[in-house]
């Protein structure tokens, strides 16, 4: 009885260990706790059994989805106040298309303008979408051609990969309404 | 006798869960991987300690069993400390996968040493 539930344990790894996507492998481990609950029920242990079959079986693989939905998550803050950012508009098409490059979630917060080290500091905010304040018309445009009446400034950290990732697609394709700023990290006191 | 040719099986089969977390942790290529197989490393080893004090015939340890029949209750009071622990170093490396994510855009252990160096 027992080696039969620990052979199927067993298959429930190479399964785990060979499946191509993680969703599968999050449920198999789920299904893994599951059966290693029953064993520790064979082995006498009812108090562990349902510690596992409350922790390991639910709230862990919980956990595990939680957080691969959350790491697909591109967050931008629109700074902006105006309908830069709206669906359908420049901005919100180049940063939609980027993320779809990237294969990202694309999430728009609209938050009241605080200080932006402070917000990257302490959020998961990878982007500050802003109005271009001092913008006199020689600036250091990627491409400056066509006169407008407003430019904005996407800002973010330097040490970000996909912030690269931006610049380079910014570069590649240039558009007249848009510049990068980087901003430096303050070193965390908390 | 073949009760003990069983046991040892046994013994054997949890040796091998823990081997194959151990191997899947080694040949994992995203870190979401190396977590799980780390979350299957510590059920086998829990399995270990139970089936250590484990003999056939015997009862679990609550009160109206006689103390001679019932099985050792001490290393069951230590494997639930390990589950709960368990449970909060998962998420406290998936929290840490989440930041490694938005800093280096992949999840893939090759490219970061790439993207490293």
């Amino acid at each position: 009885m027992r080696i039969i539930f620990l052979s199927f344990i067993l298959l429930v790894i190479l399964a785990i260990i060979f499946s191509k996507s993680t969703l599968r492998a999050i449920i198999l481990l789920s299904v893994f706790s599951m059966i290693s609950s029953l064993m520790y029920y064979l082995y006498q242990a009812p108090d562990v059994a349902m510690a596992e079959l409350a922790i390991g079986a639910a709230i862990v693989p919980l956990i595990y989805v939680i957080s691969i939905t959350r790491q697909k998550k591109y967050i931008v803050v629109n700074n902006t106040q105006d309908h830069f950012l709206d669906h359908g508009m420049a901005g919100y098409m180049l940063l939609a298309h980027f993320c779809k490059q990237q294969n990202l979630d694309l999430v728009i917060l609209d938050e009241a303008p605080t200080q932006e080290t402070f917000l990257f500091s302490r959020k998961d905010i990878d982007l500050i979408v802003d109005v271009d304040k001092d913008y006199h018309g020689q600036d250091e445009l990627i491409c400056s051609t066509k006169p407008s009446d407003k430019r904005y400034v996407f800002k973010g950290s330097p040490s970000s990969y996909i912030f690269h990732a931006l610049v380079e697609t910014l570069q590649q394709d240039p558009c007249s309404f848009a510049r990068i700023m980087s901003i430096e990290e303050e070193e965390t006191h908390d | 006798m073949p009760t003990t040719i069983l046991n040892h099986l046994e013994t054997f089969l949890i040796l091998a869960i823990i081997l194959s977390g151990f191997v899947g942790l080694a040949t994992a290529k995203n870190i979401i991987r190396s977590i799980i197989c780390l979350n299957i490393t510590q059920t086998g080893i829990i399995l270990l300690f139970l089936s250590l004090v484990y003999e056939p015939g015997m009862l679990p340890p609550v009160l109206p069993t006689p103390t001679q029949s019932m099985v050792d209750p001490t290393p069951e009071a230590l494997v639930i400390t390990t589950i709960v622990i368990g449970a909060a170093i998962t998420s406290l490396a998936l929290m840490m996968s989440i930041k490694i994510f938005h800093h280096y855009g992949t999840l893939d252990w090759k490219e970061l040493a790439d993207r490293e160096g």
